[in-house]
């Protein structure tokens, strides 16, 4: 429907409107336009037709100036600075000063003020068509308001997203910068000593930096690809610990053709190296096991910390930020469940892709 | 000769400390230790002149490590993570080294102690009756020669543990004393304390930056309780 919000060049005026507005208030002018001549249709046997089309044209006429005269000025300039006296006061004098130019031209043209049926005394007939008037004035105004607040709904509402969005791209960007200094200075001593694994480590963080800059700003990604992702962080964590620390991932599922949001998983494997093995001098192991249940996905993570390490402010910041991308991203759809115990951590985090 | 300690959790950082001080001589012995309680009981038994040690480590870090210690070796921290690099000159440490290191920066390091150790040799006093209100420098005596030092020659001075380095234009020369000794020394309106471990000269300043001085090619860390007296003489 972006036609309808095409602007369109409004003669003697300075501004545009949209298609849509013209159409509507077209709408509204054809509808009113119809009831008087209904409401008139007697004028055509008791005076003749140009009288009857003389009659409507006139009225409508006024009707518009003073209708759009309360929208364009009276509305923005006195009612919405709240300036309600001024503004009840200049519709009421518009009104009258209506009324009395619609009357004098009855009585000029038929002697007589036309009101809704043939033949009505003339304070009744002035007073039906004062409020009439009032009444059209009334239901363009509420017609005016209705459309403003519906277009002011949808500004909200794309903030919202926007907002959401924005957050999201910022919960996503606070990948450990100690992450990638530590794997260069991995890196650094494997080549110093022109190790075999050296190259090896180069293609993974590649392949991990590939996937930060670009796949991740994807809304969702392949659920194989974020898997990889953790896969390499794990691998290139593994160089920073001694050969007697068991770090194992087990994957028992087929994952291609799903997908799911992009560096989801990596808060809570980073948490595992960050709070447990990095903390411990022996006996220190990680295992990471994935599963897929049609559209389930459920990690868990399981790793030794030393018994001595308060539970308290663990996690901190990325498993806030987890936990609010999860609420965003994918809510009542996922599970994430903490247990920590004397000398181990266990997340699981269970997700309907 | 130097007795040398390294304390790193990890192998790899390690093993590239080791094959650096490999390719240096005037090394007496090296330790390696990937164990902190390991260290510290090696070091209560075998005193060292170097210690290189990492800061961010299981059990404890390089700071809690050095508080262990009554009598400290020379101390080098070396650390992946850059903020850690000022608060790391609180413990009175004679270089910071941030990972990865290259060997010229970490050969830099070790001149930096071997000069020390040497300076600290000659054993150099000031001359305290020589120290006069209205005079623009001071006497320090090295043997049974007398060395004039001109205030406006300072540039900065370190302080480490008992000894003060005073950094001249020319070159360094270590005194005797604390570090708060020499604010006695050193004339109050041109000379301010920046740092548990650091005077500058006021005038010598040549950039501020928000937690650190640069001054005649050297990075003095400006200490988070100093910060405040610094601005206020600087008038900002």
């Amino acid at each position: 429907m972006d036609f309808l919000d095409k602007p369109v060049k409004l003669p003697f005026s300075k501004g545009t409107v949209s298609l849509r507005y013209i159409l509507v208030h077209s709408g509204y002018w054809l509808l009113i336009t119809g009831f008087f001549i209904y409401e008139k249709k007697y004028l055509i046997h008791k005076a003749s037709m140009p009288y009857f089309v003389a009659c409507i044209t006139v009225r409508i006429t006024l009707l518009i100036i003073i209708a759009y005269l309360n929208l364009n000025y009276f509305l923005p300039r006195y009612l919405l600075k709240k300036r309600y006296f001024v503004y009840f006061t200049a519709v009421i004098i518009s009104v009258i000063v209506y009324l009395i130019a619609q009357s004098l031209f009855d009585f000029y043209l038929y002697g007589y003020v036309i009101g809704p049926m043939r033949n009505s005394r003339l304070m009744e007939t002035l007073s039906y068509n004062f409020f009439s008037t009032l009444w059209y004035l009334g239901l363009m105004l509420a017609l005016k308001l209705s459309i403003d607040w519906y277009g002011q709904q949808l500004i909200i509402q794309k903030i919202t997203v926007e907002k959401l969005n924005a957050e999201v791209n910022f919960l996503r960007a606070q990948v450990n910068p100690h992450f990638l200094f530590n794997v260069l200075n991995n890196l650094y001593a494997l080549t110093l000593k022109k190790s075999e694994l050296a190259p090896d480590v180069v293609l993974k963080l590649s392949e991990m930096m590939e996937y930060m800059l670009y796949d991740s700003n994807d809304a969702k990604v392949s659920l194989e690809k974020e898997i990889t992702y953790l896969s390499n962080y794990i691998e290139l964590e593994r160089h920073r610990f001694s050969a007697e620390f068991t770090i194992l991932l087990n994957i028992n599922a087929k994952l291609s053709g799903h997908e799911i949001a992009p560096l989801l998983l990596l808060p809570l494997v980073e948490n595992a190296f960050k709070h447990g093995l990095s903390k411990q001098t022996e006996n220190g192991w990680l295992t990471v096991v994935i599963e897929l249940n049609d559209t389930i996905l459920t990690v868990i993570i399981e790793n030794s910390k030393p018994v001595s390490a308060s539970s308290k402010g663990r996690g901190g910041i990325g498993l806030d930020n987890l936990q609010k991308r999860l609420d965003l991203l994918y809510p009542a759809k996922h599970h994430l469940e903490l247990e920590d115990k004397r000398n181990a951590y266990k997340a699981k985090l269970i997700i309907e892709l | 000769m130097l007795k040398i300690v390294v304390v790193d959790d990890e192998p790899l950082a390690l093993e590239v400390l080791e094959g650096y001080l490999k390719r240096i001589d005037n090394i007496h012995s090296v330790s390696l230790f990937t164990n902190t309680r390991e260290a510290l009981r090696h070091l209560k038994n075998h005193p060292a002149d170097v210690l290189l040690l990492d800061i961010e480590m299981p059990e404890m870090t390089g700071i809690e490590f050095l508080k262990e210690l009554s009598d400290p070796p020379l101390t080098i921290f070396t650390t992946a993570y850059r903020n850690y690099a000022f608060e790391g000159y609180e413990m009175g440490v004679i270089d910071f080294l941030l990972k990865p290191v290259s060997f010229n920066r970490f050969k830099q390091a070790i001149e930096k102690i071997t000069e020390f150790l040497v300076l600290k040799a000659q054993n150099i006093n000031i001359e305290d009756n020589l120290i006069s209100e209205k005079a623009n420098f001071i006497f320090v005596k090295s043997g049974v020669q007398r060395i004039k030092l001109y205030y406006n020659d300072v540039t900065h001075i370190q302080g480490l543990k008992d000894y003060a380095i005073i950094y001249t234009y020319a070159g360094k020369i270590i005194l005797k004393g604390s570090i708060k000794a020499m604010l006695d020394i050193f004339p109050q309106d041109g000379f301010i304390r920046v740092h548990k471990s650091f005077i500058v000269s006021i005038q010598k300043i040549t950039r501020l930056e928000r937690n650190c001085i640069l001054l005649n090619g050297h990075q003095i860390p400006i200490g988070r309780n100093f910060k405040h007296h610094l601005e206020k003489v600087l008038n900002f």
